[in-house]
């Protein structure tokens, strides 16, 4: 009985969900609407929980004197204190059916000169170990990491106001980079001896490194002759090839939660019911 | 006893002290916020979706703005929701806040405090807009809300009765809002927003999201999503179209525009950051070669 009924309730509620999704009628809508509530109020139930359970950790730690009890102790006094004035409303108008944030209370003030500069302090510290991070991981050691890092400079770029006067001050810049890209790639393949990629990216490369020359000679740099610009490069980028991956992967994941519910509703699947031993 | 050899210029350059990295970033945040270096933007089409959206609706239109956030994304997020704000009161919209997350209520109150009080001195609580403040529950709380507002939100943040907020009274649930914009640093955030609330009501959802976080709501553009803002970048250049928009009143103004004047400081940071991408790789090939070569040198 102790697998049996959650099996069933789980069943249940699978189902009402499901057909409610595609018949948004009584009873079924008015159904949805009060599982929803049901799980909001787990929810708020679940705050109990994971305070209770973070006190149980630190405090055991700061009793045993574990190493670090230190940082238990102070993580221990920052919570209890907020827990003190958001419960008592310290500080505000008097009573306690005023705002946590009315003017004058303690709760706001913990949060405006505590809780907001050490926790953008710590954000902050982000962007130092991405500037490391990236200047040691970004190498073009092959052919996937020289995509990636393209990429990620073109983004880069993009991402200011240098992609748009890198444009407008040196126009054809792209494409004489793209050029010397696919020179280089034709390169490898004559290298290579392989003929059909070569004439085929010789052929973009010399109609690119071409037009962009024309530009430079013939129109003396006037006139939009260029094709690309960073910023489109940039759009390009995220809704073409990224987006692309996005969608591969939201639908892969969408189908993995299909089969993860079905697995759930018809009970194949009982490891959230835990052990047997249990 | 072996000779130890010294490490080349190059080979030195791949395994320099992240200190100076760290030094050069600081040094590119900190001049341009000392000389104050501000950059104008141009808006790409997902930001400029978001504005011509909010100019379209007529004034009076119930827009409900859910600041799902924590101070950890305030610097890219506030200004959005700042933004946000000053346009909609601009165009006469009347308000709803909400969030999905507890930090959310206290970034509201740093909108409504330092932008709707101060420069919309004709809003009135609870005429023109109300603060529902936060409930638990993440995507819970829109799928109770897309039905009833006062079945999870009984009172507003000040404890009034929900039935005695004037504004509240023709409001039920969702369907009644006539846009949703939300800004948000994660889950639940626009997201949840758009498969909850927007598809399920048929309400236009907009919002602003972190930069990290952009790339995974494009696929919902534009069909889900009426327009997508993501991080700093799109927050500028959503200002500069409010200060091209409405010049009578912003006019070359960029004081009060957070994005704007942040802008500066990430722009050089990135380019800090190219500098030493570029740096390391030519470090890199440059000592790959001259490691091949000793090679060879041993080998003969």
């Amino acid at each position: 009985m102790r697998r049996q009924i959650p099996l069933l309730i789980t069943f249940v509620v699978g189902v009402i969900m499901l057909f409610e999704a595609f018949i948004p009628h009584p009873p079924f809508d008015q159904l949805n609407e009060s599982l929803s509530i049901t799980f909001d109020v787990l929810a708020a139930f679940a705050f109990v929980l994971g305070g209770g359970n973070l006190a149980k950790i630190h405090l055991a730690k700061i009793s045993r004197s574990e190493p670090g009890w230190g940082y238990s102790a102070v993580t221990m006094a920052g919570f209890f204190a907020m827990l003190a004035i958001g419960l008592f409303k310290l500080g505000g108008p008097s009573g306690v059916k005023h705002a946590l944030e009315a003017e004058g209370s303690w709760f706001q003030a913990a949060y405006d000169y505590c809780f907001l500069p050490l926790s953008a302090t710590t954000f902050s510290l982000l962007a130092f170990f991405v500037a490391s991070a990236s200047y040691r991981a970004f190498r073009a050691k092959n052919r996937e990491a020289t995509v990636l890092l393209i990429a990620a400079l073109i983004i880069l770029l993009g991402r200011t106001l240098v992609g748009t006067a890198l444009t407008e001050t040196l126009p054809g810049s792209l494409e004489l980079m793209f050029g010397a890209l696919l020179a280089y790639l034709a390169w490898e393949q004559y290298r290579s001896k392989r003929w059909i990629p070569l004439s085929l990216i010789g052929a973009v490369a010399a109609f690119v490194l071409a037009r962009t020359l024309y530009g430079y000679l013939v129109l003396a740099g006037g006139g939009e002759f260029y094709l690309l610009t960073v910023p489109d490069l940039v759009n390009w980028i995220m809704v073409v090839p990224q987006l692309a991956g996005q969608r591969a992967i939201m639908i892969g994941i969408c189908l993995g939660i299909i089969s993860m519910s079905l697995r759930l509703i018809l009970g194949v699947e009982r490891s959230y019911l835990g052990s047997d031993n249990d | 006893m072996a000779q130890t050899e010294t490490p080349s210029m190059m080979e030195r350059l791949q395994t320099i002290d992240r200190r100076w990295i760290f030094l050069f970033i600081m040094l590119a945040v900190v001049i341009p916020l000392a000389f104050d270096l501000t950059i104008d933007e141009v808006a790409t089409p997902e930001v400029q979706a978001i504005y011509d959206r909010i100019e379209d609706l007529p004034p009076g239109s119930n827009v409900l703005l859910p600041f799902d956030y924590g101070p950890e994304s305030e610097p890219e997020l506030q200004p959005m929701a700042d933004s946000y704000v000053r346009h909609l009161c601009r165009r006469k919209q009347k308000l709803f806040f909400m969030c999905l997350w507890p930090t959310g209520q206290a970034q509201t109150l740093k909108t409504v405090d330092q932008v709707l009080k101060r420069e919309f001195s004709d809003y009135r609580y609870g005429r023109d807009y109300v603060m529902l403040g936060f409930r638990p529950g993440g995507q819970g709380v829109i799928q109770v809300v897309v039905t009833d507002f006062r079945t999870l939100y009984q009172s507003d943040v000040e404890g009034t009765p929900i039935d005695d907020v004037p504004m509240m009274q023709n409001v039920k649930g969702l369907k009644d809002m006539d846009l949703i914009l939300n800004i948000s640093g994660g889950f639940p955030g626009l997201k949840e927003w758009i498969q909850f609330g927007g598809d399920r009501t048929g309400v236009p959802v907009a919002g602003g999201v972190t930069a990290v976080q952009a790339p995974l709501l494009y696929p919902y553009y534009p069909g889900q999503l009426s327009g997508i803002m993501g991080g700093l970048k799109a927050a500028a250049e959503y200002e500069s179209l409010l200060i091209q928009g409405y010049s009578e009143a912003y006019g070359t103004d960029t004081e009060r525009f957070a994005a704007i004047r942040r802008m500066g400081p990430q722009t050089l940071a990135h380019l800090v950051i190219i500098l030493f991408l570029v740096v390391g790789n030519i470090a890199y090939f440059a000592s790959r070669g001259s490691s091949r070569e000793r090679l060879k040198s041993l080998e003969k």
